[in-house]
């Protein structure tokens, strides 16, 4: 029981850092970004190619960088139209859905569709404790979870990047008269949301394995979280736990084929019962508690 | 129309404080007053585009407060709004057009079978017809995007009068006009009461304009009415004077 | 000469359902991404509906397609409309997943992944089609009946109306008119037309799996449109041209079947950002999903 309990918590602690990123790029660029999904199956999958030839540390290190930097162009584009400050949810939504499937089919062709492990010794259980056990890999998407929190919390209200994140969010007219630089504080945000979700990725790739598609569905809940979570961290990660609870919960009951369909069912709910909730991102406001 | 005891509040301010308000038919009111008094909150409310927090709105006898937006349109509540709505990618003509009531090729099944067909020479005429009423008759092909700000006022008004509206609710019918359009518009909107038997209430920030067509003048100051009489007896009130001045 | 009918054949049944979205997308400027659902609702009706014994079953199972397919519409175009763009999107994307999931589980009705076999041509009374020469003008008719609908739909003030509530809903409001029921009649519209060709597309194939309900396929309709060109009544066509020809192409020249798929995907995902980019308002497109050409 308390190991359903522990590997619930776990579970949503691999989604936390990519509804993390979804949430600060769809404040700051008001567009929900499928971009993530590609960044969350890209860069593991660099990571696996790259450790045939050099150790884990290095191949990581370089799998990122190659990510950040394919696409970096993509996001300087995604900046400066976010930056002119026109409405361009609709054209950027599509353009990052024809980059995730531009990327799952590639990496469909690459690598295959059978699934890929990264490092199988990561997952034997080496923790054990009275209330349930857990393995390396699992212990570090705790931590990278935790981490991605504490950054983004650090970073959203208590530095001035942060602060420009704000501004942006309630009102880009208003900071671009200001002053306040946007591109660029557009470009640190999808950048740090790059990062936290390719960490995401490689983790998720060292629990369990790498398939071409896991990222969509794993975006997809993030997008439920976000939504449902509204403008503060502290609803997104609440929704966060509560949606992985649940859908664990309904997996333990009725069996796994459902898991996909309980948090779009839960979001749909939402939108029914409280419309004004899920259109609360368009509201002015900081997001900070 | 009337109000009774609106109130509308905006993330803490009193948009609208307890406003009651009667206006009566065949009367020209200005609602006047200084930037953020309430005035175009008052009319979102009283059109249905803003739910009040508390107090009912009367429509010819009828409460219309829980009513949509566009049910109250089509009893007759006829609106512009302060930031120039116009359909630019249509022609002044299609966009009066657009405005005329029970068309029948407005549903899916209308269009399939046509049944629109047989009034088209009709619905056209009177979409020309309400065109050259507002004196734009010359403008009627070309797009609404481009035209002069002026014509483009002029048109909502058309828009307005081609949905049949009793009652006109307009939000700066002549700010930023050229004079001479000024005057046209001035001189329909006194045309409008006189010969349509139209009710019109403006949003001005025109004193001229106000003084030269209003019958009545209403003036707003954070959300209440600080004065309500002829256009004479608000010019000397002090309490308008201070409002304006502070 | 069988393949280029084969290429032909699904040409049309694209080119109209891409002409049913493009009412949605180009002309009231919702972008939904749940028109695979219909498509599949008209697919299974079709599909299980012809197993059975009933007489008249193919026509038959047209008619129940779409009235299946209306009904979600209502359902799904009820919830969804209340929300603007990018929401409005994403409620519909739940919905395609939500169905999906459904299609791929209840295997009691629908056979799961395993999908149904054998489906039987086309009976219309003593007619039966069988041959590619059929399906092909079958399907050419179909196509050509959707442009017209739509032409006729579009040129009415009914058509007038939804491109005035694509640029501006208030404005149509303010003009005493109900657009939340004109939303959710175009979109019902659009599922109809999407119904019927999945039933056509069933009968065709002889064969579907839920892999017709994915969300890929919805992106597909979508890409349809766009690259083709929103709010111009050709643009589906030649997106669908485009789109269902060139992957097709490329096998002839070699390409081996393993990654033809995925091939055809990477091409619709690199036209969609070259679209998006480059040219948003696609090949012959009236409206642009940018809002500083938007209307």
């Amino acid at each position: 029981m308390t190991q359903m309990i522990l590997n619930a918590c776990l579970d949503a602690c691999a989604i936390l850092p990519v509804a993390l990123d979804v949430w600060l790029v769809y404040r700051v660029c008001r567009f929900f970004p499928f971009t993530t999904s590609a960044v969350f199956t890209l860069v593991p999958y660099l990571v696996c190619s790259f450790s045939f030839v050099l150790g884990s540390g290095a191949s990581t290190l370089l799998a990122f960088s190659l990510a950040l930097t394919l696409l970096f162009p993509i996001g300087w584009y995604i900046a400066s139209r976010v930056a002119s400050c026109q409405e361009a949810s609709l054209q950027l939504f599509l353009l990052s859905l024809g980059i995730l499937v531009l990327t799952q089919n590639s990496l469909s062709i690459v690598y295959g569709s059978q699934p890929i492990p990264l490092d199988m010794s990561m997952r034997e259980s080496l923790f054990h404790f009275p209330f349930g056990s857990f393995g390396l890999s699992r212990a570090l998407i705790f931590l990278w979870g935790m981490m991605s929190l504490a950054l983004i919390s650090l970073l959203h209200c208590k530095t001035s990047l942060g602060k420009r994140w704000q501004a942006i969010a309630s009102d880009p007219e208003l900071s671009k008269i200001v002053g306040v630089s946007i591109k660029g504080a557009i470009a640190a945000a999808l950048a740090t949301g790059a990062i936290l979700t390719g960490g995401a990725g490689i983790l998720q790739g060292l629990d369990t394995a790498l398939t071409p598609h896991m990222g969509l569905s794993v975006f997809m809940q993030s997008v439920v979280v976000v939504v449902i979570g509204g403008r503060r961290i502290s609803g997104v990660v609440g929704v966060c736990f509560a949606m992985v609870f649940l859908q664990d919960l309904i997996a333990y009951m009725i069996g796994t084929q459902w898991h996909e369909m309980v948090a779009f069912s839960l979001l749909l709910l939402y939108m029914v019962v409280y419309p004004r909730g899920a259109r609360s991102h368009t509201s002015s406001f900081i997001g900070c508690q | 129309m009337t109000t009774v005891a609106l109130k509308k509040h905006f993330d803490g301010t009193k948009a609208v404080d307890s406003v009651s308000l009667s206006i009566f038919g065949r009367t020209i009111v200005s609602l006047i007053g200084p930037n953020g008094a309430g005035k175009t909150t008052l009319f979102n409310v009283v059109t249905g585009f803003l739910p009040p927090d508390i107090g009912r709105v009367f429509f010819e006898g009828r409460d219309v407060t829980h009513m949509a937006a566009f049910r109250r349109a089509r009893l007759g509540m006829g609106r512009t709004f302060q930031e120039m709505r116009l359909i630019r990618r249509l022609s002044a003509l299609e966009n009066v057009w657009l405005a005329l009531p029970n068309q029948r090729g407005e549903t899916v099944i209308g269009a399939l079978l046509g049944l629109h067909e047989r009034e088209e020479k009709r619905r056209r005429a009177e979409a020309m017809r309400w065109l050259e009423y507002v004196g734009i008759a010359e403008t009627a092909n070309q797009l609404a995007g481009e035209l002069s700000y002026g014509q483009q006022k002029l048109l909502t008004v058309g828009c307005c009068l081609g949905m049949g509206a009793k009652l006109l609710l307009l939000d700066e019918p002549v700010a930023g006009v050229n004079p001479a359009l000024v005057d046209r518009t001035l001189e329909l909107l006194e045309r409008l009461r006189h010969e349509e038997g139209k009710t019109i209430v403006l949003i001005e920030h025109n004193m001229d304009a106000v003084m030269r067509i209003s019958d009545r003048v209403v003036a707003m100051d954070e959300g209440r009415i600080i004065a309500d009489g002829t256009p004479e007896e608000v010019r000397e009130s002090a309490a308008v004077i201070e409002a304006y001045l502070s | 000469m069988t393949y280029l009918c084969h290429i032909l054949i699904i040409l049309n049944i694209y080119a109209s359902l891409g002409i049913a979205l493009n009412l949605l997308v180009g002309y009231t400027g919702l972008l939904s991404l749940s028109q695979a659902v219909f498509l599949g609702v008209g697919a299974y009706s079709t599909a299980l509906m012809t197993h059975s014994s009933i007489p008249c079953s193919w026509p038959l199972s047209i008619l129940v397609g779409i009235g299946i397919s209306s009904i979600m519409a209502l359902i799904i175009g009820a919830i969804s409309l209340r929300f603007r763009d990018d929401l409005f999107a994403i409620a519909t994307f739940s919905f395609q997943v939500i169905i999906y999931n459904l299609m791929q589980n209840l295997t009691g009705i629908t056979e799961g992944p395993l999908g149904i076999s054998g489906i039987p041509s086309p009976r219309i009374g003593c007619v039966v089609l069988t041959s590619y020469w059929a399906f092909l003008v079958l399907s050419l008719v179909f196509a050509i009946v959707s442009i017209y609908i739509a032409r006729r739909a579009v040129l009415a003030p009914y058509g007038r109306l939804l491109r005035a509530i694509r640029e501006d809903e208030i404005s149509v409001t303010a003009m005493a008119k109900n657009t939340a029921t004109l939303r959710v009649s175009t979109f019902v519209f659009a599922s109809m037309i999407s119904s019927i060709a999945g039933s056509l597309y069933a009968s065709y194939l002889t064969y579907i799996d839920p892999s017709i309900f994915t969300v890929q396929e919805s992106i597909f309709i979508l890409a349809i449109v766009i690259i083709g060109g929103p709010g111009r009544l050709w643009g589906p066509v030649l997106g669908a041209a485009l789109l269902v020809s060139l992957p097709e192409g490329l096998r002839l020249l070699g390409l081996p079947s393993s990654v033809a798929a995925n091939t055809r995907q990477i091409l619709y995902g690199a036209a969609l950002v070259g679209c998006m980019i480059w040219r948003p308002q696609g090949l012959v497109g009236k409206y642009s999903l940018r809002s500083d050409e938007r209307g």
